[in-house]
C-alpha cells in the first residue's frame, strides 16, 4: 500500500500502481468525469499513469491553469490528427499551447 | 472517418533506437531533429486514434472531453523562427469543454477588439509613438498626461496617509552600483547598453531599488526611523526585444508606482499587511473585483544556487506573508520554486471588466539587498541589524495600468480620470459667450471643461463628444441662458435634466473628489 496525500492534508491508502483517475473515482464519479490531469509531487502527470510510491496528489480540472494547459495541449494533438487525415504525409513541428492567439 | 468517436490518449515509453526508426520510416526530418537532443529513458510517444507523436505529455484522458473547437487563424512561420529556414504553416485554434464556454470566449475576444488600448489610445489622443523616437518609447499626449497626473495624485495621497515619504532619483547610475545590486551581470540583457563618460560606464536604470537603498544609507538610521518608507514614480528603461514590444503593455521606458519599505523583522507582518490593504483600496476604486495574489516560494533544494542561502529566513517570511494573505481573505495561490533570488515574491493578477487577465504588479520581500548594500540600523540594544526590504508597486507602471484601464472601462473613464470632464455645447453661435462663462466657472472649481465652439448642429456636437467619451455634456440654448441654467447629459445615459450651474458643480465635484467609479 502507498500513502496519497490530498491537497487538504488528508492521507489515503491505495495499492501501489493506482492512478490519479482511480483516486478521483474513489472520491466521486462526478469529479472523475472532470479530471483532465493530476499534479503528482508538484509535477503534472496523465491521470491514468500508475503511481508507484507515496506521493502528494492534486486532481486538475478546467479550473486549474495546468488543467487548461493540458486540455489545450491534447487539443493540439487532436488537430494534428485531423490535419494528417486531410493531408496524408504532412509533417509536424511542435505546437505548444499559447495564450490568446 | 467517424470524427465523433472518443479515443484515449495513450502514453508509451520508448527507446531512442525505436523512436528514430519510427520517424525515419515516416521520413520526418523534423521529429528526427527533436530526437537528436533526447536520450534513452526520457522519450515517450503519445497516441490517440490514428495519430502518434513524440511528446513529453501529459495529456487529458480522452478526445471526447474536447467538445467545442474553433479554428481562428492560419499563418506562415519559419522553422525554429529562423528566416533562413523553410516556412511551415501554423494553424491557430481554441478549444473548450463546452460550447457555452467557447461562445463566451469568442464574445470576449470580440469585445476586447473594440476595447483594444492601442485603438482607444489613438481615438482618444492618449499616447503616440514615433519612428524617430524609437520603438517601445511612449509619447504621452496631453490627455494621457492628465490621466497620469490623476493616478500620481491618488498614489501620493494614499502613500502620504500610509506614512511614506517621497524621493526623486536620477535616471542613470554607474556600473559599480549595479554590480553591488547584482543586476550586473545577471540582468544585463534587460538593460540598455552602457554609456562611457570620464572613463566610467553609466547605465540607464532598469529599476529604482538601488537608488532608494542609497538614500536609506545616506544618513545613519536607528530603530526609531523604522519602518522607513520611500516612494517615487520612477522612470525605468528596459531592453525588450523589438518583437516583444506591444502597445502600452510591453515598452522600453516605463513609469513605476515604486516604493521601498525598510523595516525590522518584528515590523514586517504589519508592513506587509498595510501594502496588501493598499492594493485592496485601489481595487475598490477601480472596480476590480477579480484578482489573485500568486505567492512564489523558494525550493529548499536550490538554496545557495537559485535562492539566497537563508533557510530559516525563507520559511519565516513565507509564513508571515501567507498569514497576512489568509488574514485579509485575499484569494491567493502558492507556487513552489518561483521565488526571486532574494525572497518570496507576490505577483498580482487582475481581470478586466471583460474577463481578460493582466499581471498588474509584483511585490517582493527582500532579505539580500540590504546586506549587499550594507544597509544598517541601530537596534534598541545598541547593536546593528540589516533591515528587511519590501518592494511594492500596487499601480504597476503607468503604461501597463493605463492600458488596462482603457480596456477595463472601454475608454469611458470615471469622471475623476477623464481628460475632459465636461464639454459645454452651445446650440448656436448666439450662446457661445454664455457657454464660455459656464466653462470658466467650472474651471475655477477645478473641473476640466471645454466649449465646443464649432459651427455644427447640436446633434453632431453631441455625437462627437460621446465618441470622445467625455462623461458630461452641458447643452446651452435660449432657455438655459435666460434662466442661468444648464441642460445636463451623462455619457451613456442621455438627458438627466436641467440644473443651475452651482448645483451641477456641487454634484460633479463630489463625484470627482470621492473618485466615484462609473
Amino acid at each position: 500500500m502507498i500513502n496519497i496525500t490530498l491537497p487538504d492534508g488528508s492521507v489515503r491508502q491505495y495499492e501501489s500502481g493506482v492512478s490519479a483517475m482511480d483516486v478521483a473515482k474513489s472520491i466521486s464519479e462526478g469529479l472523475a468525469r472532470k479530471v483532465l490531469a493530476a499534479s503528482i509531487n508538484e509535477e503534472v502527470w496523465d491521470a491514468s499513469r500508475p503511481i508507484q510510491s507515496d506521493a502528494s496528489l492534486k486532481l486538475l480540472t478546467w479550473t486549474d491553469n495546468d488543467g487548461k494547459k493540458t486540455f489545450w495541449h491534447s487539443s493540439a494533438h487532436l488537430m494534428a490528427e485531423a490535419v494528417e487525415a486531410l493531408y496524408p504525409g504532412v509533417k509536424f513541428w511542435v505546437g505548444p499551447a499559447i495564450e490568446n492567439p | 472517418m467517424n470524427w465523433r468517436r472518443r479515443t484515449m490518449y495513450i502514453r508509451k515509453e520508448i527507446s531512442k533506437t525505436e523512436a528514430v526508426k519510427y520517424f525515419t520510416d515516416k521520413n520526418d526530418e523534423y521529429k528526427l531533429d527533436l530526437l537528436g537532443g533526447l536520450s534513452d529513458g526520457e522519450i515517450t510517444f503519445y497516441t490517440q486514434g490514428e495519430f502518434t507523436d513524440l511528446c513529453r505529455g501529459p495529456h487529458i484522458p480522452n478526445t471526447g472531453m474536447i467538445k467545442a473547437v474553433k479554428l481562428t487563424n492560419i499563418a506562415g512561420a519559419y522553422w525554429k523562427g529562423d528566416e533562413k529556414n523553410k516556412q511551415l504553416t501554423r494553424v491557430y485554434g481554441v478549444t473548450f469543454p463546452s460550447q457555452k464556454e467557447l461562445d463566451e470566449h469568442l464574445a470576449m475576444l470580440e469585445e476586447a477588439k473594440k476595447r483594444d488600448h492601442r485603438k482607444l489610445g489613438k481615438e482618444l489622443s492618449i499616447y503616440t509613438m514615433d519612428d524617430d523616437v524609437g520603438p517601445g518609447l511612449i509619447l504621452w499626449m496631453p490627455n494621457g498626461t492628465i490621466i497620469i497626473e490623476e493616478l500620481e495624485k491618488l498614489a501620493k495621497e494614499t502613500e502620504l496617509d500610509a506614512g511614506y515619504k517621497r524621493v526623486v532619483t536620477p535616471h542613470i547610475a554607474k556600473e559599480s552600483m549595479y554590480i553591488t545590486s547584482g543586476h550586473l551581470p545577471y540582468y544585463a540583457e534587460s538593460m540598455f547598453p552602457p554609456m562611457e563618460m570620464d572613463g566610467e560606464k553609466y547605465y540607464l536604470k532598469a529599476m529604482n531599488c538601488p537608488h532608494h537603498h542609497k538614500i536609506f544609507a545616506a544618513e545613519p538610521k536607528s530603530y526609531r526611523d523604522m519602518p522607513y518608507r520611500i516612494a517615487e514614480y520612477g522612470t525605468c528603461y528596459r531592453y525588450e526585444q523589438s518583437g516583444e514590444l506591444f502597445g502600452l503593455m510591453r515598452v522600453r521606458c516605463l513609469h513605476m508606482n515604486d516604493a521601498h519599505i525598510y523595516c525590522t523583522k518584528e515590523q514586517f507582518a504589519q508592513e506587509f499587511k498595510a501594502v496588501n490593504d493598499m492594493y485592496l483600496k485601489y481595487f475598490k476604486i477601480f472596480g476590480i473585483d477579480k484578482y489573485v495574489m500568486r505567492l512564489s516560494l523558494h525550493d529548499p533544494e536550490k538554496l545557495g544556487q537559485k535562492y539566497v542561502n537563508e533557510p530559516e529566513l525563507w520559511l519565516e517570511t513565507e509564513e508571515l506573508v501567507r498569514n497576512v494573505l489568509i488574514e485579509t481573505g485575499v484569494p491567493f495561490v502558492e507556487v513552489k520554486g518561483e521565488g526571486a533570488f532574494y525572497g518570496p515574491k507576490i505577483d498580482v493578477q487582475i481581470w478586466s471588466a471583460i474577463g481578460r487577465e493582466f499581471t498588474l504588479a509584483t511585490n517582493q520581500v527582500d532579505f539580500a539587498q540590504g546586506r549587499r548594500f550594507k544597509l544598517e540600523f541601530t537596534t534598541q540594544d545598541n547593536t546593528t541589524d540589516t533591515p528587511l526590504i519590501i518592494h511594492r508597486a500596487p499601480l504597476g507602471t503607468h503604461e501597463r495600468f493605463i492600458g488596462f484601464l482603457l480596456e477595463h472601462y472601454a475608454g469611458k473613464l470615471p469622471v475623476w480620470l477623464s481628460p475632459v470632464q465636461v464639454k459645454v455645447l452651445p446650440i448656436s453661435d448666439k450662446y457661445i459667450d454664455y457657454a464660455k462663462q459656464v466653462s470658466l466657472k467650472l474651471k475655477k472649481a477645478d473641473i476640466r471643461a471645454e466649449v465646443d465652439e464649432r459651427n455644427e448642429k447640436i446633434g453632431k456636437k453631441i455625437r462627437d463628444t460621446e465618441l470622445l467619451r467625455v462623461p458630461y455634456m452641458l447643452v446651452i440654448g435660449e432657455k438655459e441662458m435666460t434662466e442661468g441654467m444648464v441642460a445636463v447629459r451623462r455619457q451613456g445615459k442621455g438627458d438627466t435634466g436641467t440644473q443651475t450651474v452651482d448645483e451641477f458643480i456641487h454634484a460633479i465635484s463630489g463625484e470627482i473628489t470621492e473618485r466615484h467609479d462609473n
